[in-house]
């Protein structure tokens, strides 16, 4: 027999804010990764990270005004999703369109697609062959956009052009002016007086580098 | 109270909601202030929670 007095009834467990946080946003991350997968919805998962973040947030004040210590590997996770959020912002980088070097040199006006997408690589757009531009009262209008990489179009001589170009990170030039750095803007609109624009150009790299010039 | 998890914490939420924003289109984030407003931001979370004393910011 044991003289020891026995124990002292356990208190009842508080579950950790920060463990219950961490458990749902990693389920949400599996979950929005796992319908990206399988090609159900990619908008759910373009929400699911700054949620994430958000109630990794919250997740840490709760702790925090509850004094629970060893919060670590939450204030980690919330680095990382900020740190990947930042990226993701500046660089914006499709997972469609493709990798490679790509060239387009539509032959007709028609054939001239409103918009030309590329993830990785070099994506030249080839305008010259079209004799058709400015016989249209509006605008013909293009987008393109490459992930990381080149983007080149060249529009045929004498062509009245607006432009707006843009790079999360890089070099933009338009018409042989340029501008670099991060989140740069370079844009180019007919001249006042002239012919109004037969071609409006709305071109974009996350990484890389956009050109415009005449052909 | 562990001011470092409450500092980071106020940070991850006003920093998620600003790329929840941006996300939905309500709001569109400019990449050229976004590091040194992130930078500025984490540094104050950081000298927030430096306050308590101790590397695990708890008080008694």
């Amino acid at each position: 027999m044991s003289d020891l007095p026995a124990p002292p009834p356990r208190p009842p467990e508080r579950v950790s804010a920060g463990r219950l946080v961490l458990g749902l946003v990693i389920l949400a991350i599996g979950v929005g990764l796992l319908l990206q997968v399988a090609g159900v919805t990619d908008r759910a998962w373009k929400v699911v990270l700054p949620v994430a973040l958000v109630a990794v947030g919250i997740g840490l004040v709760v702790a925090g005004l509850r004094s629970e210590r060893g919060q670590g590997g939450l204030i980690a996770l919330g680095v990382v999703l900020t740190v990947v959020l930042t990226v993701a912002t500046v660089v914006d980088i499709p997972f469609e369109g493709g990798v490679g070097d790509r060239l387009e040199r539509p032959a007709t006006y028609d054939r001239v697609r409103s918009e030309y997408r590329l993830a990785i690589g070099r994506l030249t757009i080839n305008l010259t062959r079209i004799s058709q531009l400015g016989q249209s009262a509006a605008p013909k209008r293009v987008t393109a956009h490459v992930g990381v990489g080149e983007l080149v179009v060249v529009v045929p001589s004498r062509t009245s052009v607006d432009v707006h170009g843009h790079a999360g990170l890089g070099d933009v030039t338009v018409f042989g002016r340029s501008e670099s750095g991060i989140d740069v803007d370079n844009d180019s609109g007919p001249p006042p007086s002239g012919a109004p624009a037969a071609l409006s150009l709305d071109l974009s790299v996350g990484v890389g580098r956009v050109e415009v010039r005449y052909g | 109270m562990n001011r470092t998890a409450v500092a980071f914490g106020v940070f991850f939420v006003l920093a998620g909601v600003a790329f929840l924003l941006d996300r939905l289109g309500v709001w569109d984030l400019r990449a050229r202030y976004l590091l040194p407003v992130l930078l500025i931001a984490l540094g104050v979370a950081i000298l927030l929670s430096g306050q308590s004393g101790g590397s695990s910011g708890q008080t008694p």
